[in-house]
């Protein structure tokens, strides 16, 4: 049963079915919310923070990807306040690790690059952290560069939800978390990796990119990704 | 699909034991932290071996990924060999400033260890003779007695340096014979 | 009325920001006709000179000479801009800062030198422990980040700051 529910968006009234998320139901009407941990298909976790809305009546901001839809719902998507903090969280990730954009493969089709140009993010107030971080090449057709990681742990999820191997997870906690394979094995030994690449795919940085791309080389397929969980949900 | 290759079972200390601890757990919710935390409590070091981990993961079904996860989010868990005696030293907003950094310094002194900080980003140093391990807390929840020591599983408050000097000198000779 | 002075320099940087700045083409004349140049590359001044209005800066901060340059632009201009990523952010320089510069030097100029090894410490300026974003070592106004921003960004900036207004990149914001 599909209970049908009315909400408004920035002030205009939106039909939306019961259980769907702020953020699914924004996307679907071409209301514009931000997102990076965020891809159409997989489950959500909350975790960039970019895609927080005031909701009316409720005092405090509420991530849109995991907030359900109820009736009479009032979403704000943009405010002065969401605008301040949308951009100390772009400007916290850029702080974390070594983003250079001028050497990345993914210059120019990263998801990070273009919210904080969007965002009109143009120096980071944040004393940089530079912390030393490796490069995992040991897989034979793709590299791992923790530098450019922001910890959105869609790879995580969709090589446990779409892929069905569960290769990847976030290790550790706080400043320390890692992206880790298997039990922090090189990339290429892990054992349960079938290299099918869909991991690389929904990688919104350069973090995870084919090996032979140069810089501004390597465009990801993020909706071939998202389509396959789209066509199973019919089975 | 759970475990995405069959692997052998790697080889841990106590087969049956082990076996047993995860064999009490599995298949309740929440099985994981229950079977790491007992495996641990169990092995002589007080730490989880990779292999044991790896064990775990094959055994419950549970991807190695996850189980390395829970393990190096919970400060609870090792990964490394544990010394017999522990000192943990709170570095929670009061006891720092009651001088929680110089009771860790003046200890690791004593002790003669270096800054070690372990795969999972914890604030860990064990001697190289294994007998004491000394560890960093974020805050045991004692502000009022600040600055908080626990020696051996025993909370002590508004430590002293030559009180706790002491103490871990008087462990030291204990076990020297 | 009287030309506003524009001074450039750069530090840790590579020198495509003032390309850059080149290839502005024409566009340059009509900035030149509000405006000087009284330092930079292209200039013969050694020094740089008292009252500069804008003063585009390219590079990071990355050694004793980089930080003495860069405070004394700051105590000399009216308006400090910090030109391409370098400047922005660290970008390349910066991603030395996980290395101690003491191995840093040695893996350079001992390991790696077929003539001559050994750190170099005449002549040179002093390395700083890390390369740092411009706004680090002092007070920047305006950023205007990319590698190197593309000419119609520093002509647009410039023009802004020559007629008073505060720039807004806008869609011509661009990292990398």
């Amino acid at each position: 049963m599909t209970e049908k529910v009315k909400v408004r968006i920035d002030g205009e009234v939106i039909a939306a079915t019961a259980g769907q998320t702020i953020l699914e139901v924004a996307r679907t009407n071409n209301k514009y919310i931000p997102a990076l941990c965020y891809m159409e298909g997989l489950s959500t976790v909350g975790a960039c923070r970019l895609c927080m809305v005031e909701v009316s009546g409720v005092s405090r901001l509420l991530p849109a990807c995991t907030t359900p839809v109820q009736e009479g719902l009032a979403v704000a998507t943009t405010s002065p306040q969401l605008e301040s903090y949308r951009k100390i969280a772009l400007e916290l990730l850029f702080a974390e690790r070594n983003h250079v954009c001028a050497v990345c493969v993914s210059s120019g089709h990263c998801e990070l690059q273009t919210l904080a140009q969007e965002h009109g993010v143009t120096s980071v107030r944040y004393p940089y952290s530079y912390p030393r971080l490796p490069v995992d090449m040991t897989h034979p057709r793709f590299v791992l560069d923790h530098n450019r990681c922001v910890l959105c742990s869609r790879c995580v999820r969709t090589c446990a939800e779409v892929e069905g191997a569960h290769v990847w997870e976030l290790a550790g906690r706080g400043i320390g978390s890692r992206l880790v394979s298997e039990l922090q094995r090189p990339w290429g030994e892990a054992t349960s990796c079938t290299s099918c690449g869909k991991c690389v795919q929904a990688c919104p940085t350069g973090a995870m990119a084919e090996k032979g791309w140069g810089v501004e080389e390597m465009t990801k397929r993020r909706a071939a990704v998202s389509r396959l969980t789209s066509m199973r949900e019919g089975e | 699909m759970t475990t995405g290759v069959v692997t052998a079972l790697p080889r841990v200390d106590d087969q049956d034991l082990t076996d047993r601890i995860i064999g009490d757990h599995v298949g309740r919710p929440g099985a994981l932290l229950g079977i790491l935390e007992e495996l641990q409590d169990a092995n002589r070091h007080k730490y989880l071996p990779m292999e044991t981990l790896e064990y775990v993961a094959v055994r419950t079904g549970i991807p190695q990924a996850q189980v390395y996860s829970v393990a190096t989010f919970f400060t609870l868990f090792n990964l490394d060999p544990q010394g017999v005696h522990t000192v943990a030293i709170c570095r929670g907003t009061a006891c720092h400033t009651r001088g929680s950094r110089a009771l860790l310094q003046r200890v690791k002194l004593q002790l003669g260890v270096g800054e070690a900080v372990d795969a999972a980003g914890k604030t860990t140093m064990t001697t190289a003779d294994r007998r004491f391990t000394i560890r960093t807390v974020a805050c045991f929840g004692q502000c009022a007695l600040a600055p908080v020591v626990e020696v051996d599983h025993a909370i002590r408050g508004h430590v002293k340096e030559q009180v706790l000097i002491r103490e871990v000198e008087t462990l030291r000779k204990g076990g020297a014979r | 009325m009287d030309k506003a002075r524009i001074g450039t320099c750069w530090l840790d940087g590579c020198a495509g920001c003032h390309m850059s700045l080149l290839d502005t083409d024409e566009g340059i004349i009509a900035i030149l006709r509000k405006a000087d140049i009284v330092f930079g590359p292209l200039v013969d001044a050694q020094e740089w000179p008292e009252g500069v209005d804008v003063a585009l800066v390219e590079g990071a901060v990355s050694s004793q000479d980089d930080l003495k340059l860069a405070q004394t632009v700051r105590s000399r201009s009216r308006i400090v801009v910090a030109l391409g990523d370098c400047a922005v952010t660290g970008n390349v320089p910066s991603m030395r800062n996980g290395i101690p510069t003491r191995k840093l030097l040695e893996r350079i100029y001992v390991e790696g030198a077929t003539v001559c090894p050994g750190v170099p410490t005449d002549g040179v300026p002093g390395l700083l422990k890390q390369a740092e974003p411009l706004h680090s070592a002092i007070k920047v106004d305006v950023h205007v980040p990319g590698c190197p921003p593309k000419a119609n960004a520093i002509l647009m900036v410039l023009g802004d700051l020559l007629e008073g207004r505060e720039p807004d990149l806008g869609s011509k914001l661009r990292f990398g």
